[in-house]
């Protein structure tokens, strides 16, 4: 049996066996939030980014400076406009040829299983449902739901005036039902999947594979953001440049954040053999663990993700042919080899390092299982190069590193706003335009 | 005194009468020896270079680099040449396919003995008993490499004069034999008994048939020793008082003498036995440490961490520090209620598990 943890904009305690009368009162919501304009909306989030941080408790948040950053007006306007092509579009037909308009529908509900590894992306997922005018239902965790619960209140305490018109944040969160519900009931999460017109899911293959797999409308589109590897590439041109103990610094703190379980984690860095080792890059990595401020220093990580980073540091200090770098607590670990490929991902602040002959080597092993891959290729004709043919393999962003984590849009090779809504076309006789 | 003679000293001391302090002072030096020893095998020299260590500069127990469990199951952690390995003892452990491999030389199995023999004597005093196995005598079948099971049997078999196992194997379960229940029944009637098992067979085997048929032993001065982990039970929800209980019940012996012990295949010989009390005592040959498993620092007397073991009894593998993936706490030193000196602490189980692997996942596609 499912739990309802937040309805009408009102947190309640109640069980749920029955989506139907949820829907019927979100989609009375959802017009609500369809007749607020896009920069009504924007206006609204941007505000509540500003009083993150502003609120002493919401600010200590883990990720509350991200979010923060994030819901800037100049980058929701720019994710809108990369995804609708004019943020209006969502409000309103406009012309895009002669003879033709366009403007987005939102799909309806979205139904959004959150990813209980990185609770700052469930907000993001539910961001993407409010800039596409959806409804959500978000079937939440006991390590995500105080971080929506905390966001959402202070969302709906939010009353601003635009352009003369007085908007409101509850609009935005009636449009929201938080529930939780056992993952493995079969039963809540076909109600779940058939409450959707598009279907949201994060998370392990196995989590991503069963939703995708529930029966649905016909009508529901499914967005899956799957597992995925990601990794760095540096080649001796850019080690022997003056940003490359910066970068590595920044390649520290993408590593331990989430305790590297996020699909944007590097989980290894692949070196151009040169005049820099990979020791010597392992070295100065360390140096930039050993320099992150201390709540990102020390780990939090479970017994049993621990017990893997142990067993890799028993198994590389035991090989003669490997080598370690770390320090007595698990709060990051390096692994050195001169194996081929790209190494199972141990997680919990474990970096591989590994050399190569020629960077364009590493492409052989590319899946459309490689996410983002921290581009750190000194000349920019060669970066470029590199990046046409690692994507043709599969990687889908390229970025610095410090940037990995960055919620930017496309994700995982997909523009998913565009997705969460209908594409309508008006089409006329052409000289009706003049 | 030279360190050789150390060990033989150890092993003949009653295995819970030294303090803290007179209990490292003898352990440290053994300990850099076999360290030193172990330095022979490549894989255990490139440990201690990597870690920049020496054994001889270990100045405490707690700096000794412990192989995690784990590593018996993909390394060759041997220290004596493969002419002088007797017996090859094997163990499968409940979360991998792959087994554990401890070899065993003559020396090594020597130790282990006189080491269970000082241990369980301690429960038992000098007489041999009549020793009641709880399963089937195929487990302790005369092959050359031992399960954990029959390393189990066979070790704890040293106070016998006469076994009887009490269960049968038909048609690949285990079953309640009736007929040796009745010798067991007969020979009790005359001569002190010991019992042992594991603790899931015991449960799931034995409590349940013996009482589907209605039977009961009176054994009202039998010692009960049982080990093999608790993870089952737990998942059932059966505490060890209820446990004790019901087998107490059925074999007519008070439940204080339902002794949980904690042990592993890769260090045999240094198991830790419950006191009347129900607190696991380290003998003098081996050592206990539990490690915060994110630290990695010794933790205190009360804190939660991973339980390191230490033995001095292994000469043909790496027994000196292993770290296992099981959580405990510390208890407290030397001061346990019971009178037994030394350590003394309580096993929680496995390591708790972590959440599901997130998005960040293998590059492999499926």
């Amino acid at each position: 049996m499912a739990k309802c943890f937040l309805l009408d904009g009102e947190a309640v305690d109640h069980e749920i066996s029955d989506l139907g009368p949820v829907v019927a009162l979100l989609d009375r919501r959802r017009e609500e939030l369809r007749a607020l304009s896009m920069d009504d909306i924007i206006a609204l989030l941007a505000h509540l980014g500003k009083q993150l941080i502003k609120d002493p408790e919401l600010s200590r948040m883990g990720g509350a400076t991200y979010i923060s950053l994030w819901l800037r007006a100049d980058n929701l306007e720019r994710l809108c406009e990369l995804n609708y092509g004019d943020r209006h579009r969502v409000d309103r037909f406009i012309g895009v040829l002669p003879g033709t308009e366009m403007r987005c529908q939102p799909r309806g509900t979205s139904c959004h299983w959150l990813p209980n590894n990185v609770p700052v992306m469930s907000f993001f997922s539910l961001m993407l449902a409010v800039l596409s005018k959806n409804s959500s239902i978000l079937k939440v965790s006991d390590i995500n739901r105080p971080v929506l619960t905390a966001v959402l209140e202070k969302l709906k305490s939010i009353d601003i005036e635009v352009q003369g018109r007085r908007v409101m944040g509850a609009t935005l969160v009636r449009s929201v039902c938080m529930l939780s519900f056992d993952s493995s009931s079969a039963a809540d999460n076909t109600m779940l999947s058939l409450a959707a017109d598009v279907k949201v899911a994060w998370g392990s293959g196995e989590a991503v594979r069963a939703v995708a797999a529930l029966p649905q409308k016909e009508t529901c589109d499914t967005i899956i953001f799957g597992p995925k590897y990601s990794m760095a590439v540096f080649d001796q041109a850019f080690l022997a440049g003056d940003s490359s103990e910066e970068a590595l610094k920044k390649l520290a703190q993408d590593a331990v954040l989430f305790d590297q379980t996020a699909c944007s984690s590097p989980q290894v860095i692949i070196l151009e053999r040169g005049a820099v080792s990979a020791r010597r890059l392992a070295e100065e990595l360390a140096t930039g663990f050993e320099a992150l401020p201390v709540k990102l220093r020390h780990t939090q990580m479970a017994e049993r993700q621990c017990l893997e980073v142990i067993s890799a540091r028993g198994t590389y200090l035991l090989s003669e042919d490997r080598d370690v770098i770390m320090p007595r607590d698990l709060g990051w670990t390096i692994l050195l080899d001169q194996e081929e490929g790209l190494p199972e991902p141990v997680q919990g602040r474990c970096v591989f390092v590994r050399e190569v002959s020629d960077l364009n080597d590493v492409i052989a092993h590319i899946t459309r299982k490689v996410q983002t891959i921290a581009l750190c290729i000194h000349d920019r004709d060669r970066a470029r190069a590199f990046a046409d043919r690692a994507s043709a393999a599969g990687v889908d962003r390229f970025v610095m590193p410090g940037e990995m984590h960055d919620f930017t849009l496309p994700w995982d090779g997909l523009m998913p706003l565009n997705r969460m809504v209908r594409w309508i076309t008006i089409r006329r006789r052409s000289e009706d335009d003049e | 005194m030279s360190d050789e003679v150390g060990l033989e000293e150890l092993l003949t001391m009653p295995p819970y009468s030294l303090d803290e302090q007179e209990r490292e002072e003898l352990l440290l030096p053994l300990i850099r020896q076999g360290a030193r020893k172990a330095c022979s095998n490549p894989h255990i020299r490139s440990m201690y270079t990597k870690l920049g260590l020496e054994p001889e500069g270990m100045m405490g127990l707690e700096e000794v680099p412990a192989v995690p469990v784990r590593m018996f199951k993909s390394f060759d952690l041997s220290t004596v040449d493969r002419s002088e390995v007797t017996r090859v003892l094997r163990s499968s452990g409940t979360t991998s396919q792959h087994a554990s491999v401890v070899p065993l030389n003559k020396i090594t199995a020597s130790n282990q003995t006189k080491a269970l023999r000082r241990i369980l004597g301690a429960y038992l005093g000098d007489k041999r008993r009549v020793m009641l196995v709880i399963d089937h005598p195929g487990v302790n079948s005369p092959t050359r490499e031992l399960t954990a099971r029959g390393a189990g049997v066979r070790g704890l078999s040293i106070f016998a004069k006469d076994i009887v196992y009490l269960l049968r194997e038909e048609e690949g379960r285990l079953v309640l034999d009736e007929q040796a229940l009745e010798k067991a029944r007969r020979l009790a009637e005359t001569q002190e008994v010991y019992v042992f098992g594991f603790t899931f067979i015991i449960w799931s085997v034995f409590c349940k048939e013996m009482e589907e048929r209605q039977h009961q032993l009176e054994l009202p001065r039998a010692v009960v020793f049982h080990g093999g982990g608790w993870k089952k039970l737990k998942d059932q929800k059966i505490s060890r008082e209820v446990f004790s209980q019901r087998l107490a019940g059925l074999l007519g012996c008070p439940p204080t003498e339902v002794r949980d012990f904690y042990g592993m295949a890769e260090q045999t010989g240094v198991i830790f036995v419950d006191c009347e009390i129900g607190h696991k005592h380290v003998p003098v040959f081996g050592h206990v440490i539990m490690r915060d498993v994110r630290t990695m620092e010794e933790c205190r007397v009360g804190e939660r961490g991973l339980i390191e073991v230490m033995s001095v009894l292994g000469d043909s593998y790496y027994s000196q520090a292993v770290l296992t993936e099981d959580v405990g706490r510390l208890l407290g030193i030397d001061d346990c209620p019971c009178g037994r000196k030394g350590r003394y602490f309580v096993v929680e189980g496995r390591a708790e598990q972590a959440e599901a692997r997130g998005c960040g996942d293998t590059f492999r596609e499926r």
